[in-house]
């Protein structure tokens, strides 16, 4: 009988129950899910979700239409921006409101800035999952220095609160975008190192080359968006396709990789971000002065008419989308939030764990980029 | 563009520009399969949410499917309006198998019976006995109030309990 | 015994691990301050995966009644001596979502608390100083809360089960309601 010691043969090993999360370091945020393994090999997935869950839908519907801004940044943790900006497009395009010029050249800033801020924390997270413990420093620490420029433009390092219907609520002050500039050089300094230690890294390679793929026809079935969708080959970008605010006066690729595997999902995060620094120049060079805000009601008779609305923007991790029903009154009728997440963390993984290695379910969950509170809100 | 919707309204539909990229489709609670399955053909294979609205004074609950083509660069958002008093609609688990988590979503927060899916366990909350938290007719404070027994004062909860030594 | 109380208290103090467990939005400012800008380990402090082996309960933010039940588990399971540190807002009243129906208000009516930070969210900085001052109070023998735990254990319980174990529907007037089908 030939003896092979490499062979893997589960046939001995019962089946168990394993929780990963709430309490685990391979999770990431305050989510679960329960696999049912066979020796090391996953048989079966169950999200366990809710434990974020704040009930969003409901308090906004209790809350004044502005007061709302102070609440949703809260849904999506690591990049808060695009709630306020979704929900103030929404409400803008209801009440009828044209946005400065000004006003919405700093929304594409400061949303461009919470993507990188994202992106580089996602990178980070898979350094945490894969034992690379040097990534996590060194993006870490880059990503602070667009919480200090953060800082200084909202006085908040993570949740801004700085949009406000019919612009931003400060104008940039004085020496603001020369620092920005400053810090782009910096991280374009930074970025071959990345790409040395990141993805010309053996291990990492090793870890994410081929595992997880999903194909065009797949992604689209099940409802992936953003980066995740463009690394599987689908070209779709929120930016491009229907642009807002002032992206259609911007000149920006969409990087294409296309494998759909984890390695290229990583890729494609790392790709858009020279994409996103690239946005980032031609905005402090194409700035126009002006008025950073347009007037509107006052908060106790800010109404919005009758109607529904979606809108929606390109996140980091896909499309966010805002379902806003008004009545006319001071208050939401209904806010429905769709989260980027939402399909892939409880629909799509309860397909692709199946048959994965148990050292494999936390770096896919990473490489997915998936951020717990926005599905459970 | 346009053809979509033009081709929708002859189908004896209510349907309307919402914004450039997105068009509403008012479709009857008999009638939301075929619409949805005729969008799918055309081109919107993507399902990007469902939610649903408590118009608690028409007594209506209103479903609204939002669907994205990629080749159009479009999104549809499908609206049907079901009883309140018996809110039992079909799942549309065969068109897309993703809208079956989300139906158990709103099955939890608006109590909607979805016929042919086979999952509409709890799933956000736990020991949920109350009257699903997304109607209109949830109080969320007073049940805030009762249940965490937190009385707003003049200390705001600052000061510690005196039962405790 | 009390000379080798103070010398164990002492070194208690100089190395606190703390539970990697992230339980609200405050989790964010947690990397920040673990890594290289501000390193909380140079305060001997360090993350650690499984709450048998910790001693500090960090609760980052709200706690949704599903994550209290967890955190409650990992309390219990964590061995004394242990210290809870409540973060942010959320803890003290609820902060933003005082009048959600699924975020508790005090954390220290269901777990003891031995210090607060207010924020929404705090600092890297505020974390420090909080970490800094526990260390100060475990030093000098002050930080019970795990004590009191045990003392109030009815109390604390009653507190629990009344969120966590719901036999009937919490507001009353259910039957003036619509119900389903």
């Amino acid at each position: 009988m030939e003896l092979n010691p490499l062979k893997e043969s589960n046939d001995d090993y019962k089946y168990y129950e394993l929780f990963i999360g709430p309490n685990h370091p391979g999770i990431e945020g305050n989510f679960s899910y329960v696999l049912k393994m066979k020796g090391h090999s996953v048989e079966e997935v169950t999200p366990d979700p809710g434990l974020l869950h704040r009930g969003f839908e409901k308090l906004m519907e209790r809350r004044l239409w502005t007061q709302n801004l102070a609440l949703i940044p809260r849904i999506c943790v690591p990049e808060p921006d695009v709630n306020e900006v979704a929900y103030c497009l929404g409400v803008e395009h209801m009440m009828g409101i044209d946005v400065p010029k000004r006003a919405q050249y700093i929304r594409v800033i400061v949303l461009e800035l919470a993507r990188i801020a994202s992106f580089l924390f996602g990178m980070s997270g898979l350094g945490g999952t894969t034992g690379h413990y040097t990534s996590v420093q060194w993006l870490i620490g880059d990503r602070d220095y667009i919480l200090d420029l953060f800082e200084w433009l909202t006085g908040g390092r993570v949740y801004h609160i700085y949009q406000y219907p019919g612009g931003v609520r400060n104008d940039l002050p004085e020496g603001w975008l020369d620092k920005l500039s400053d810090f782009l050089d910096y991280l374009e300094k930074r970025l071959p190192e990345y790409d040395k230690f990141i993805f010309q890294n053996p291990i990492i390679q090793k870890r994410t080359v081929g595992l997880g793929y999903i194909s065009a026809e797949d992604a689209i079935e099940n409802g992936l968006t953003g980066p995740n969708l463009r690394a599987s080959g689908v070209m779709y970008d929120i930016r491009k396709a229907q642009p807002y605010l002032v992206y259609n006066e911007l000149d920006f690729d969409i990087p294409k990789t296309g494998d759909g595997d984890a390695f290229s999902r990583v890729l494609q995060r790392r790709l858009e971000l020279s994409e996103s620094i690239k946005i980032l120049r031609q905005c402090i060079k194409q700035i126009p002065e002006g008025t950073h805000r347009t007037k509107v009601p006052n908060p106790f008779q800010f109404r919005v008419p009758k109607g529904s609305y979606y809108s929606k923007v390109e996140s980091s991790r896909g499309e966010f989308g805002y379902y806003i029903v008004s009545d006319g009154d001071v208050k939401p009728y209904r806010v429905y939030v769709r989260g980027p997440s939402y399909s892939i963390g409880l629909y799509y993984a309860t397909k692709a764990l199946v048959g994965m290695r148990i050292e494999d379910v936390p770096v896919w969950i990473h490489t997915t980029d998936m951020c717990p509170p926005d599905f459970d809100r | 563009m346009a053809d979509i919707l033009d081709e929708i309204k002859s189908m004896d539909l209510k349907a309307s520009w919402l914004g450039d990229w997105e068009f509403e489709v008012f479709t009857p609670k008999d009638r939301l399969v075929s619409t949805l399955s005729y969008l799918k053909a055309k081109g919107f294979k993507a399902f990007m949410g469902l939610s649903c609205v408590d118009w608690i004074e028409e007594g209506n609950f209103e479903l609204v499917y939002i669907l994205q083509s990629y080749d159009l660069a479009l999104e549809t958002i499908v609206k049907t309006k079901i009883p309140r008093q018996r809110p039992v609609i079909e799942s549309m688990g065969p068109l897309w198998k993703l809208c079956e988590v989300y139906e158990r979503e709103m099955h939890e927060f608006f109590g909607i019976e979805f016929t042919g899916n086979p999952n509409l366990k709890p799933f956000f909350l736990e020991n949920w006995l109350d009257i699903p938290p997304l109607r209109k007719d949830f109080d969320t404070l007073a049940f805030s109030e009762e249940l965490f027994e937190f009385k707003e004062d003049e200390t705001h909860g600052i000061e510690s309990p005196k039962r405790i030594e | 015994m009390s000379e080798w109380t103070e010398i164990v208290d002492y070194f208690r103090g100089r190395s606190m691990w703390m539970l990697h467990y992230c339980t609200g939005c405050g989790a964010i400012e947690l990397p920040p301050t673990m890594t290289s800008r501000w390193d909380m380990e140079r305060f001997g402090i360090t993350p650690m995966a499984t709450p048998r082996q910790a001693d500090i309960l960090l609760i980052t933010g709200y706690l949704a009644i599903k994550t209290l039940k967890r955190v409650v588990y990992t309390y219990e399971q964590m061995q004394a001596p242990k210290w809870v540190l409540g973060f942010g807002s959320c803890t003290i009243n609820g902060g933003i979502y005082w009048d959600s129906y699924n975020v508790i208000e005090r954390l220290d009516k269901y777990i003891p608390v031995d210090i607060y930070i207010a924020g929404c969210m705090p600092r890297p900085e505020a974390i420090l100083d909080a970490f800094v001052k526990l260390k100060e109070m475990v030093q000098k023998g002050e930080a019970k809360g795990y004590e009191k735990y045990v003392k109030n254990y009815e109390w604390y319980k009653a507190n629990q089960d009344k969120v966590l174990k719901r036999t009937s529907p919490v507001l009353k007037e259910i039957e003036k309601v619509t119900k389903i089908g």
